[in-house]
C-alpha cells in the first residue's frame, strides 16, 4: 500500500529530522550513537592494520641489529651486502667488540 | 554501464541515511508489528538498534550495496527484512548480533483471488478507520489528504494536484498523520483479533 510507504518515508535528512523531533525522538543522542558506531568500525580497521605494521618494522630492525652484532654479511630478507665488512679497516663491523677495539687503540 | 557499488558509506551519507532509516523503521515497526514508543522489538532491540546494525552490516562489508539500485531503497529493504525475520524467527529470544538470515529478502507472493479480496477489504476498513479518527474527522485538510490516497495518489505531486495543497503543507500533514495511521492500524488489528476470539472457531481453538 502506497500510503504506508509514503508515511514511512522521509525524502531528505532534514525531513527525517523534523519528523523524528515531532515524535519526541532525541535526535542528538541518536546521531551521536551513529557517529560512535561508525568510529568503532574505523578504529577496529586501524587496530588490525597498525600493530602488524609496527611488529614488522620492529622485527626487521631487531634482526638487523642482531645480525650486525655478530658480524653476519647478510640476513634473510635484507638486501645483499647489507652487513659487508668495512673497507680498509680489516675489522668486522660487529658492534661492541669493534667499539672496544677502537677505544683500546685510542688509549694507546 | 552502471556505476560501481560503493564499499563504504561516507560520513555524511551515514548520518543522512541513519536519520531517514530511523523515521522509516519507527513507522514500519509501529504499523506492521505493533511497536510503540518505550517498548522494544523482539530480541530486545529498539528501532535505533536496527538502523545502526543495518548500517554497520553494509559498512563492514557483511552486506554489499548493489550497483544500479538506489542505496536508500536497499537499506530500507534490509530494515523491512530484518524486522520481518526478527519477528518470524527469533520471537522473544535475545540475539547479540543480526545474522545473514536476518537480512534474507522478503518473498513477494502473488496473492490468490481470495486473498486479493481480503486485502481489498482490509484496506477499505483501514481507510474507514483512518477517516473516523478524531484528528482526521475534524479536519478537512487531513480528510482531503487521506481521500487523495484512497483515490490512488502515489506521490507528493499527485497529492498536491489532488488536494491543491503545497508540498510543504503536505509534508507537515504527513508528520501529523503518521501516529494517527499507526493508531488506526492498531485499532483495526485489535478489532480483527477480538472478532477471531469471539468467533466459534476462535472459541473452539481456545478450549
Amino acid at each position: 500500500m502506497q500510503l504506508h510507504e509514503f508515511l514511512a518515508d522521509a525524502p531528505s535528512a532534514e525531513e527525517a529530522r523534523a519528523t523524528l523531533q515531532a515524535e519526541g525522538v532525541d535526535v542528538g543522542s541518536f546521531t551521536h550513537r551513529l557517529k560512535t558506531a561508525r568510529a568503532s568500525v574505523a578504529s577496529s580497521v586501524e587496530k588490525v592494520k597498525s600493530p602488524l605494521g609496527d611488529v614488522a618494522a620492529k622485527t626487521h630492525e631487531q634482526i638487523r641489529s642482531f645480525m650486525k652484532r655478530f658480524g653476519a654479511d647478510d640476513a634473510p630478507g635484507l638486501p645483499a651486502g647489507a652487513f659487508a665488512r668495512s673497507k680498509g679497516s680489516g675489522k668486522r663491523n660487529n658492534g661492541s667488540h669493534a667499539r672496544k677495539q677502537d677505544t683500546d687503540a685510542q688509549a694507546e | 554501464m552502471p556505476a560501481p557499488a560503493p564499499t563504504f558509506l561516507s560520513e555524511a551519507d551515514w548520518e543522512a541515511y541513519g536519520l531517514r532509516l530511523l523515521a522509516f523503521t519507527r513507522y514500519w515497526a509501529g504499523v506492521h508489528y505493533g511497536w510503540t514508543e518505550g517498548r522494544t522489538l523482539p530480541t530486545g532491540r529498539t528501532p535505533e538498534d536496527i538502523v545502526i546494525e543495518v548500517l554497520l552490516a553494509y559498512h563492514e562489508g557483511r552486506r554489499t550495496i548493489t550497483a544500479g539500485v538506489a542505496t536508500y531503497v536497499q537499506l530500507k529493504s534490509s530494515v523491512k527484512s530484518v524486522l520481518w525475520n526478527l519477528h518470524r524467527s527469533h520471537g522473544s529470544r535475545r540475539v547479540t548480533r543480526l545474522t545473514p538470515e536476518d537480512f534474507a529478502l522478503l518473498m513477494d507472493e502473488s496473492p490468490n483471488p481470495d486473498s486479493s479480496v481480503q486485502v481489498e477489504d482490509f484496506w477499505r476498513a483501514f481507510f474507514e478507520a483512518l477517516l473516523s479518527q478524531p484528528h482526521v474527522a475534524k479536519r478537512s485538510d487531513m480528510q482531503a489528504l487521506v481521500r487523495a490516497f484512497q483515490g490512488g495518489a502515489e506521490s507528493i505531486g499527485d497529492l498536491a494536484a489532488a488536494t491543491g495543497m503545497t508540498e510543504e503543507r503536505i509534508s507537515e500533514l504527513k508528520r501529523q498523520l503518521r501516529p494517527i495511521a499507526e493508531k488506526a492500524m492498531a485499532h483495526l488489528k485489535k478489532e480483527g483479533t477480538d472478532r477471531e476470539s469471539k468467533s466459534p472457531e476462535g472459541c473452539h481453538a481456545a478450549t
